[in-house]
């Protein structure tokens, strides 16, 4: 099996530390790591260096290099342009079936924290037993209590569990905008999030682009022409393009761990307070004030805050932010704005 | 008439701008100019820069060059060490007869407060001062508040004594101390409380009388400055206290007037009041990279113009960001800021 850790995006939301040159995969986080790293040294304990990979930009690839220089080169699968995650995915499994068709891959999205660690390497093995066993797809998930907007979902039909860890077979997929049926699957308990950590045989997943996007697979087909027609791929997602015809049948893993999105600060902010060990900045002086997240990234400038509470404050040389928690997900709009001036 | 612009404190408050090496009153608050030169160029429309004075600190000695170079540096009081108002005040007053000038008007101006319209204010002390010349009475100032304030003192009305071009003097019949909440309470509502704003106008002559009367121990280092004393170890002499140790006794046995001030008299005191004045102005700061996403009524000032700030979901902040520190609080209680200070000297 081998371990994708996969590295794209900008992270808009987390400006003003994000920016285009270092997006959120790169930021020090967790007690001044990145979250890429810590993906990387928690894969590094129970995977061999020669199964892990790296899929990223053209941009990105030498922040990645720095971030894991351990990782041999000819373990980097590089866009040359970003096309969204079909092409990449698509880039992905032509170098590996190469290699091995048959030998499973797994994606492994870097701007999430798995904690328990342990409990991952049990999803990692389960998936690849399952992959090995019935050669269908297989992501992860969990089950969904209430219909939330901007993801998607599957509804599965069948429960089993392998040494504590549930997967149930998918029988559908439902896109974010099947709001009844969704709603339906959630009443019944047998709807699940989609949270991307597709697993297959490199193999199969280029049979499955070679039927459903015969454009991409033309560009793919031939391993060495792969990367100079990367630039004539149509972007696309995986799972609109694949995972969401391909999946019935498939199988989805019930995460076994608590999933932290570091997606927005308001999720920096929760998962510090999860922790033991808090980062602490020298002069943070609160005064009728509570429940604030504070980065500053010069840590001799004194923070003062009087009367405010549940407020996420960023501070860099390249921008001041100052946003309420339950709004931090609208940050992206900045970036969108400052680019407009 | 000698226009003396006072400038001594620090004012805390407006942390993180302000700082020792940077008081409130030099910082570049409105239209990039500080409140002191704002009251200088008031005064300048009136007066040669050589009939203004300065009674300052040696620490802000050059900050009062650079914001006013014109004005001669012998008219530049120094106070040697900080020893409240009462001192200060009767050193001014010292120095001005020792160079000739003790029977010449003065007037205090503050220099933490703008006075609008200000040819109001020129007005007003081309008044007082005449006044100051026919009489030997404390001449102060004061304004009917709109509603009580805490943390300052109030006068109350006397006789009216005159009401030349708008301008309405009286006598004043009572002095309340800003501890006497309750006869503040009683006046509440009343037409005759005045808020009281430091106007000081009198000859310098008369001034020092007044201490010798009730302050003696105050006048004879002072009465030493006059005759040509040395400054220093003259002032050393008098114990520290505000003005308010001598003129409530002036106040309250008839000898002091009130004039209601004719313009709007402004305080700088915390980023709330800044935030209010600027938006009464039709010319608003703009910075140039400011979002704002489900916010409102923010006050935001950045050092440096080109930081680009983004506020989403809040409204009624303070937010001041400069390389020494970042502040960030509800505009109802930007008078908490001094606390800020206090905590970071620990």
């Amino acid at each position: 099996m081998n371990l994708v850790l996969i590295c794209g995006g900008t992270g808009t939301k987390m400006w003003p530390e994000s920016t285009p040159d270092k997006p959120k995969q790169f930021l020090p986080f967790i007690d001044g790591k990145s979250t890429l790293r810590v993906n990387f040294e928690r894969l590094a304990k129970f995977v061999y260096l020669n199964k892990i990979w790296v899929l990223t930009t053209k941009d990105l690839a030498p922040l990645v290099k720095l971030e894991l220089p351990e990782v041999d080169v000819d373990h980097y699968v590089i866009e040359p342009a970003r096309k969204n995650h079909g092409p990449a995915i698509g880039l992905l499994s032509t170098r590996l079936a190469k290699i091995d068709p048959n030998e499973p891959f797994m994606i492994v999205q870097t701007d999430v924290i798995r904690e328990p660690e342990t409990a991952f390497r049990e999803m990692v093995m389960l998936a690849e037993e399952v992959v090995n066993r019935t050669g269908k797809l297989i992501t992860a998930g969990y089950r969904a209590k209430e219909m939330v907007a901007g993801v998607d979902y599957m509804e599965i039909e069948e429960l089993k569990s392998n040494h504590h860890v549930t997967y149930g077979k998918v029988k559908k997929w439902l896109t974010r905008d099947k709001v009844v049926e969704i709603k339906r699957a959630v009443k019944l308990g047998k709807a699940y999030v989609h949270a991307t950590h597709i697993c297959w045989r490199p193999g199969l997943m280029l049979e499955a682009i070679k039927e459903l996007k015969p454009d991409w697979w033309n560009c793919l087909k031939d391993v060495l022409e792969a990367e100079s027609q990367y630039l004539k791929m149509e972007p696309g997602s995986i799972e609109n393009e694949i995972i969401s015809h391909k999946i019935k049948g498939g199988y989805v893993i019930e995460m076994p761990f608590e999933w932290h999105d570091l997606g927005t600060w308001a999720s920096v902010a929760i998962y510090q307070e999860t922790r033991d060990k808090k980062p602490e900045l020298r002069a943070k002086i609160e005064i009728e004030a509570n429940n604030n997240f504070v980065r500053v990234s010069d840590e001799k400038k004194p923070v003062a805050l009087i009367g405010v509470s549940d407020l996420v404050v960023v501070d860099t040389p390249n921008g001041l932010l100052i946003c309420k928690k339950d709004q931090s997900g609208r940050v992206g709009e900045v970036v969108k704005e400052l680019e407009g001036l | 008439m000698k226009p003396i612009l006072i400038c001594g404190g620090v004012g805390t408050k407006m942390w993180p701008e302000s700082r020792p090496e940077k008081p409130k009153h030099f910082l570049p608050l409105i239209d990039d100019k500080s409140l002191f030169r704002l009251n200088y160029e008031t005064l300048l429309k009136k007066f040669k820069p050589e009939e203004i004075f300065v009674q300052t600190t040696e620490f802000q000695k050059g900050l009062v060059k650079t914001e006013a170079p014109e004005i001669p540096e012998k008219n530049i009081f120094l106070e040697p060490e900080v020893r409240n108002t009462g001192p200060a005040i009767g050193l001014t007053a010292a120095l001005l007869s020792r160079m000739g000038y003790g029977d010449e008007p003065f007037v205090l101006i503050q220099v933490d407060d703008l006075r609008e319209p200000d040819d109001r204010f020129l007005e007003m002390i081309e008044v007082t001062g005449k006044m100051a010349l026919e009489s030997d009475k404390y001449i102060t100032g004061g304004f009917k508040p709109e509603r009580v304030v805490r943390g300052v003192d109030y006068l109350v009305k006397g006789r009216l004594l005159s009401k030349e071009n708008g301008i309405v003097v009286y006598e004043v019949a009572d002095y309340i101390d800003r501890t006497e909440t309750e006869k503040i309470e009683k006046y509440l509502g009343s037409e005759d409380l005045l808020l009281h704003t430091n106007h000081t106008t009198m000859t310098p002559n008369n001034y020092l009388k007044m201490y010798r009367e009730l302050r003696s121990d105050w006048y004879e280092p002072l009465a030493a400055i006059v005759a040509g004393g040395d400054v220093n170890e003259n002032f050393m002499k008098m114990t520290k206290g505000p003005q308010e140790e001598v003129t409530p006794t002036m106040h309250r046995s008839g000898r002091s007037i009130v004039v209601e001030i004719p313009f709007k008299w402004v305080d700088f005191g915390t980023w709330e009041s800044v935030a209010i004045y600027q938006e009464t102005r039709d010319k608003k700061p703009e910075l140039r990279a400011k979002i704002e996403i489900e916010a409102s009524n923010n006050f935001v000032r950045m050092s440096d113009p080109n930081k680009p700030v983004a506020l989403i979901g809040v409204s009624d902040l303070v937010v001041v960001d400069t390389p020494n520190g970042l502040l960030i609080c509800k505009k109802d209680q930007s008078g908490r800021v001094g606390e800020v200070v206090k905590a970071l000297e620990a």
